[in-house]
């Protein structure tokens, strides 16, 4: 377990320096000039160079790559063009909606989908399962955005059970600051939840044709003793590879539901920051969620070795 | 006393019938074979003894079980009785077990199930149950996961399991079909062992009528879901009336003809020849996974300095178990696998050191026959074209006629028609895609062909007529063999010289006649007593019938 | 010997697998679906009932009609005709973008499983990498350099299918490389290009076929999702993406503005995932249960 997550370690580090070399070269080398690029092309020429003398940009790249790195792992992402505010900062409040929304929307995804996909593998082709099958076909044509907009028409709009958007802050009470989160977090999980839905569900079904579980039947176990003992652990290693994967699916849906409920995230934050061709903050959003999806995977990847004990070093006597 | 008695048992899944008036009965510490080839219906019918059968299954008749017909029983009955008073133990060792769960906890969840005892208890039993079948060392212990352990080690937790309660009746359902035979060998006798302590009945489930002949006390030969004969062991051998069941028995036993006389590579015909395939000191290694990142990797040698000749019409059978390196072996020999030592040559030419063009007319002198009729062919290639793939090999140099005449031919030299060229390969049976795959090996005219297993995937009666075939073939057109088998018998029967493969090493090399009879290396002592024998079975049998052995 | 009974010929067999579809309602449904929207992009071409680009402030937020068939937006422009557009356009950018997937990553899955070693190791540690870029992401930097625009949504979405085209066809490939059919064609003194070609390929088309029409129907939804967010394709020409975007402003006045391009999206995703389950659904059952792993969704 341990030689098997160092390796998944020293994994995660090679692309998370992968990443950022590449962020780098896109934001920073193919525009050719960034001054010139934040200020558009009727800029002064003083001016740019003023701005490239703050940027760092007369430094040789080796150099202004270290200092973005380095200055990353002290927490300082630079200063935003536009805002003159530390981007770390503008960041840091931005992301306690972003990432509880996604964490949310990741929770209400799981809970709901994978007893349902049990549900349906345990009744297959009954019913249950035809009819939950049908939801998830829609589920999955679903845009989120949309969803999110019709939740809006009844539960705001014209229930007034939920505001239709705007966020209070965590200061507002906590209560108030997840009612806010609320609609939004069930507009991106139900989309997921459908895939997830069917994955639990095709994952269970191949895990009830396997021999092991004929062999624990034979043993005396019923149905759902086996389904219970023997099924449950097996259907999920599937579904932890795609539970990873929804992780960042979530994270950039954020970025789009953030519109739809004027939610000042992070999302909202880049939108404005390509507007105001602000490129410092752009690149920090993006190499943050870029490292938040690689992080999570690298977790995936270690709940599978703790699930998975053929992980753990092949040996065999 | 009659522990289990089937009467009138029919099966039908989805509406088509599957099983037909089946009827056995099976006394206390008694062992009932059942035979017969692929879907005649036998392990449905162990699986109607359990009531494990697929959905939409509908039984009629009665399976009598120590006094309680099992069909109709509710279902929490019946998990009261598996596990408990009948046990099951299946063929696939690799698959049967979950794999995240230690063995021990497997067979602690049976004795739990059905015992009241503590956890620890529990836990106790486990370990002696364990030791019973023999994974008591610490490179077993109860603590491992099934993937630690080898296929033999794997088939003896599933045991473990099947007999933890000590039940009154055990199925084994091709319990060593997976494994190589010197586990199977041990596996039958760790069985019987455990029947005669538990004083369990057996029903052992087997395409081999040797493993049931040294084994059972009755047996029964089933054909499409019915019992074509039934009697005692070994009585009913020499009394065997339905065609079928003398078909199986005269298939068990067949060798084919030898029309020309065995070809030694002692004999004096061949000191003026050159071997067609000769293969000098060849050593062909594998890099292991490293055991931490980073660190050098370890070399296993999975071909160790082997020395091989084959003349010109002769056959050559190479024999051992899986992971010895025979595949391998094969493959080197076949020139894509490069060797770190040694030379191949076929023929004149090393093909690992011939130019293009030699190399072309190399490949030409040796093809292969492989084990799986599925995997031979691109299910989405005509059988003409997969056919006519070696001809590759001529590049353009072949016209249209003389191509189509060359497949005419091979089609013709393996007994299939020139209409089945326009055929795709899942219209035709196992036993005819093996032919197939010998037409394909022969229309580059070759002078050696491999065999890799290639009747170990078929049912013994179509088994005896590729070995016919093989058989013939070699005599008409005085082609050389490498056969490469897992099963004795097969080779014992089309071979004239044997080499025995352990651990990447040729131990034995010999006539075959010689090595069958009076083998002198210790490995292959082993493996000809492991290997399951239908003629020295009744020989044994019946001298223990007339003179039984003291217990 | 006994030869089995002719059951199929050859020739028939394409038919075979056309008739199975028409027993498959999921195929049928599917199948009309998709028919429908690409016949309503391709006559968008030459007709549309009214021209969607003309601004018609007198007929603004009419209702349905005989002459408005779907009623007209804030603008006065008419709906069906909007989503006629919507059609092609959205329909033209995720073609594309399985196209570009498609076309680079199932060479690249196809060379790494025929060279295996670091070669292999290298191309999937690429796929991985590219995974952790979602096309939102991708869409992002590119717009941050390049200013928004459909193509950058075809590039962002076309980018994430490659990994997902890599994958499976290595995936498939590397189980065909294992069967001995292909140790024949390398006996045979065929190369890797060839073998790939003649045997890989066509084995491994059914599937690419299916994951086409799921990165299809997934790359419809993300484009919908980038024009809404205003990354995707810029007026005037319509998206569907960019109607809903419009519409949230007019969500109490109207409505249906909202809800018919939605309908269309979700209609024309439902009606190519129906038609990716019945083409699975006629293929070989055990490569069934890897596809239900493979797609993934790129918004």
């Amino acid at each position: 377990m341990f030689v098997y997550t160092l390796r998944r370690f020293v994994s995660l580090c090679i692309t998370l320096a992968a990443a950022s070399l590449f962020v780098f070269a896109v934001m920073e080398i193919l525009p050719g000039d960034p001054a010139e690029l934040i200020l558009g092309i009727n800029a002064q020429e003083d001016t740019l160079a003023a701005l490239r003398e703050q940027l760092g940009l007369n430094l040789p790249l080796i150099h202004r790559y270290w200092l973005w790195i380095s200055g990353m792992f002290q927490g300082d992402f630079g200063t935003s063009y536009t805002y003159s505010v530390p981007v770390t900062e503008l960041i840091g409040a931005r992301l306690t909606i972003s990432l509880p929304l996604a964490l949310m929307a990741l929770f209400l995804s799981t809970i709901l989908a994978l007893p349902l996909g049990i549900v349906a593998a345990a009744n297959h082709s009954k019913w249950q399962d035809i009819s939950l099958i049908g939801a998830t076909q829609i589920g999955i044509a679903v845009p989120n955005f949309w969803f999110a907009m019709l939740l809006v028409l009844v539960f705001a709009v014209t229930l007034h059970w939920f505001p239709s958007g705007g966020f209070p802050g965590w200061d507002a009470g906590f209560w108030q600051a997840l009612k806010a989160l609320l609609l939004p977090a069930i507009a991106l999980a139900l989309p997921q939840a459908s895939i997830l839905v069917r994955i639990m569900r095709s994952s269970m079904l191949d895990v009830l044709h396997e021999d092991y579980m004929r062999t624990a039947r034979a043993k005396g176990l019923n149905l759902r003793q086996t389904l219970a003992r023997h099924g449950l652990r097996n259907a999920l290693i599937p579904v932890v590879t795609i539970l990873g994967l929804q992780f960042s699916f979530l994270l950039a849906g954020t970025v789009i539901i953030e519109n739809v409920f004027s939610l000042p995230g992070v999302g909202r934050l880049v939108f404005q920051a390509i507007n105001q061709r602000d490129l410092i903050t752009v690149k920090a959003v993006i190499i943050l969620l870029v490292a938040t999806v690689i992080t999570v995977n690298f977790l995936v990847d270690v709940a599978y070795g703790l699930i998975d004990p053929r992980l753990h070093g092949k040996r065999s006597a | 006393m009659t522990l289990l008695q089937l009467t009138n048992l029919s099966l039908s899944i989805a509406g088509k019938p599957i099983l037909k008036d089946i009827s056995f009965s099976l006394d206390a510490g008694q062992c009932l074979g059942l035979v017969g080839e692929s879907g005649s219906g036998k392990s449905l019918t162990a699986l109607s003894i359990m009531q494990l059968l697929p959905n939409r299954s509908s039984l009629v008749g009665s399976i009598d079980l120590v006094g309680d017909d099992l069909v109709g029983l509710s279902e929490q009955a019946l998990c009261r009785r598996r596990g408990n008073v009948m046990g099951m133990i299946f063929q696939e060792p690799m698959t049967a077990l979950n794999p995240l769960k230690t063995i021990g906890a497997q067979v602690e969840e049976c004795i739990r199930l059905h015992a009241s005892v503590t956890r620890h208890e529990a836990e106790e039993l486990a370990i002696k149950q364990l030791q019973r079948v023999g994974l008591d060392t610490s490179r077993t212990s109860p603590d491992r996961f099934p993937h630690q352990l080898s296929g033999g080690q794997r088939q003896r937790a599933i045991i473990a399991m099947a007999i933890a309660m000590q039940p009154s009746l055990v199925i084994a359902d091709e319990p060593t079909t997976a494994l190589d035979v010197t586990s199977q060998a041990e596996i039958l006798a760790l069985l019987k062992e455990l029947m005669l302590e538990d004083r369990s009945a057996l029903i052992l489930i087997s395409h081999d009528l040797a493993v049931v002949a040294d084994m059972a006390d009755k047996i029964a030969i089933m054909k499409d879901g019915a019992i074509v004969e039934a009697g005692p062991l070994p009585a009913l051998f020499n009394e065997l009336n339905h065609p079928y069941s003398k078909g199986l028995f005269a298939a068990s036993t067949h060798k084919p003809t030898r029309k020309k006389p065995p070809l030694f590579s002692d004999a004096p015909s061949l000191e003026q020849q050159k071997p067609i395939l000769d293969a000098k000191k060849i050593v062909r290694s594998y890099p292991l996974p490293r055991s931490f990142p980073y660190l050098e990797r370890s070399v296993t040698r999975a071909v160790d300095e082997v020395d091989l000749t084959i003349y010109q019409g002769q056959s050559v059978g190479l024999v051992g178990e899986s992971g010895c390196g025979k595949s391998t072996l094969a493959r080197t020999l076949l020139g894509l696998e490069k060797p770190q030592d040694g030379t191949v040559r076929i023929g004149r030419h090393d093909p690992y050191a011939a130019g293009k063009e030699d190399l072309l007319n190399v490949r030409k002198d040796i093809q292969i026959v492989f084990q799986d009729p599925n995997g031979s062919f691109n299910p989405r290639h005509k059988i003409g074209q997969s056919i006519a793939e070696p001809l590759h090999l001529y590049r353009n140099s072949l016209s249209r006629s003389e191509r189509d005449a060359r497949i005419l031919a091979s089609l013709e030299q393996v007994g299939l028609d020139a209409s089945d060229a326009e055929k795709y390969p899942h219209e035709f049976s196992g036993g005819q895609r093996q032919r197939l795959a010998l037409a394909r090996a022969l229309i580059t005219k070759p002078k050696i062909i491999i065999a890799d297993e290639p009747v170990s995937a078929l049912d013994v009666s179509i088994r005896a007529q590729i070995l016919d075939l093989f058989a013939d073939l070699r005599d008409r057109l005085n082609l050389a063999y490498l056969f490469i088998s897992h099963d004795l018998s097969v080779v014992r029967a089309i071979t004239d010289e044997v080499m025995v493969m352990y651990r990447g090493k040729i131990v034995e090399r010999g006539r075959t006649e010689d090595i069958f009879s009076a083998p002198q290396n210790a490995y292959t002592q082993t493996l000809m007593n492991a290997a399951p024998n239908l003629m020295d079975a009744i020989d044994k049998r019946q001298r223990e019938q007339k003179d039984p052995p003291a217990k | 010997m006994n030869k089995p009974r002719l059951f199929s010929s050859p020739s028939d067999r394409g038919h075979g697998f056309f008739a199975r579809g028409l027993h498959s309602p999921s195929f049928v449904i599917g199948g009309l679906i998709t028919l429908f929207f690409v016949a309503l992009a391709l006559l968008s071409f030459v007709w549309t009932p009214h021209d969607a680009l003309s601004v018609n402030i007198a007929d603004r937020l009419k209702p349905m009609s005989s002459t408005y068939w779907l009623g007209t937006d804030q603008y006065g422009h008419d709906l069906f005709s909007m989503i006629m557009l919507g059609a092609r356009n959205s329909i033209a950018v995720a073609l594309v973008a399985v196209g570009i997937g498609a076309g680079i990553g199932v060479p690249l899955g196809t060379w790494a499983a025929a060279k295996g070693g670091w070669m292999d190791e290298s191309i999937m540690r690429l796929g991985d990498f590219i995974f952790a870029f979602p096309a939102i992401i991708s869409a992002i930097m590119i717009t941050a350099l390049a200013g928004p625009g459909a193509i950058n949504a075809i590039i962002a979405i076309g980018i994430f299918n490659i990994p997902v085209f890599a994958r499976l066809s290595r995936g498939a490939a590397l189980s065909l490389w294992t069967r001995e059919f292909i140790f024949a064609a390398r006996l045979s003194g065929k190369g890797s290009i060839r073998i790939t070609i003649e045997h890989i390929l066509p084995n491994i088309a059914n599937l690419l076929i299916v994951q086409g029409t799921i990165q299809f129907s997934l790359g419809i939804l993300a484009e919908a999702g980038l024009s809404y967010v205003g990354l995707g394709t810029q007026p005037p020409m319509p998206s569907w993406g960019q109607m809903l975007s419009e519409a949230q402003t007019w969500l109490m006045m109207a409505p249906q503005l909202a809800i018919i391009p939605g309908l269309a999206i979700i209609l024309t995703v439902l009606g190519l995932n129906l038609l990716g389950d019945g083409l699975r659904d006629m293929l070989d059952p055990k490569i069934r249960s890897s596809l239900d792993i493979g797609g993934s969704k790129a918004s």
